[in-house]
């Protein structure tokens, strides 16, 4: 098989590059990272998007994206599929980006899950997407009084805390795959707040 | 009952629980990977003092930044806090905020609401963020 290998499949054409350089539009990509999110890369990406924003004066966005941030990355941590061990630990994989336009950011996350567990995340997006503020805050109330599920390490508050700081309803997508996998997306806009 | 003590780090709190001077510090940011891990020997020496020392108990708190899991964990604190008010304990949690972090002063109206015990909450000024 090495053998066969053969040059350009290694050299990828200036178009492929380019391809996946302007994949997320060719707007300010702040942060583009695929890959293990163990928990010291995901402090430094985290670090390094509040850096990049703290011209914000008032820091209420910062504080946001930062916070939307962490529970995507977190999410990929603990429920992605495509896992491997880091350090003693098993870490999820997967795919976070960062774009600025004028008014906004765009937080976009992917990762392999089940089919099913996609299709219990659709229908959680899908209550939170309808739900106003003060329901989403009584919500999240009742999920941090609730008692936890046997080995599970989030909250359920995670999506709930996204939903409230994000400016639009959560975007969420799949991408059937072999193997009843599924590559899911989440897209999060934010606005600025000035 | 000896006292507890764990160094902060960039995504966990430095804590400082003390059963002589009935005093338990909690500084920082909190976003561990594994938050139920992190809390467990906390809680563990909360339900120890209730049972062995038995006196006021002073709680302060200063986050820059908490993720969701840690959100529920403290739930849970305040919940065992709560607990022990109602038995006829004395509790007090001092809640700081920085100045303009509606943030972090949300998260501590929304966990200690409905609590039995006594709480504040207390403005300081801004500091470097996320560097605790």
């Amino acid at each position: 098989m090495v053998n066969n290998h053969k040059e350009h499949d290694f050299y990828m054409s200036d178009s492929d590059l380019f391809s996946l350089y302007s994949s997320g539009g060719l707007e300010k990509t702040i942060l583009m990272f695929k890959g293990l999110l163990t928990q010291d890369i995901l402090v430094v990406l985290a670090e390094m998007l509040a850096n990049n924003l703290s011209n914000d004066p008032r820091q209420k966005t910062t504080k946001k994206m930062f916070s939307i941030f962490v529970e995507l990355a977190q999410n990929i941590h603990r429920y992605s599929e495509e896992r491997f061990i880091s350090e003693g630990k098993e870490i999820g994989a997967g795919i976070v980006l960062v774009n600025e336009f004028k008014d906004y950011y765009t937080l976009i996350s992917g990762n392999i899950v089940q089919n099913n567990v996609y299709l219990s995340l659709k229908e959680k997006v899908d209550t939170l997407n309808k739900m106003d503020d003060t329901e989403l805050k009584s919500y999240r109330k009742e999920k941090l009084k609730q008692k936890r599920k046997e080995g599970d390490k989030g909250a359920g508050v995670g999506l709930i805390d996204i939903a409230r700081k994000a400016s639009k309803p959560i975007g969420l997508k799949e991408k059937r795959l072999e193997n009843d996998l599924s590559f899911i997306s989440f897209y999060i806009l934010l606005e600025k707040e000035f | 009952m000896e006292n507890l003590y764990i160094e902060g780090s960039k995504f966990t709190m430095e804590v400082n629980y003390n059963a002589e001077t009935n005093l338990c510090i909690m500084k920082g940011n909190s976003y561990p990977e594994d938050a139920i891990n992190f809390f467990e020997p906390l809680n563990e020496w909360l339900e120890q003092y209730i049972e062995e020392i038995n006196k006021p108990l002073t709680m302060e708190i200063q986050l820059y930044y908490l993720n969701s899991s840690s959100s529920k964990c403290f739930m849970d604190i305040f919940d065992i806090l709560d607990e022990y008010q109602e038995d006829g304990g004395s509790v007090l949690v001092k809640w700081f905020y920085e100045r303009n972090d509606d943030e972090i002063r949300e998260a501590g109206e929304e966990l200690l609401e409905d609590m039995s015990f006594k709480f504040e909450y207390i403005e300081i000024p801004e500091s470097s963020l996320y560097e605790a």
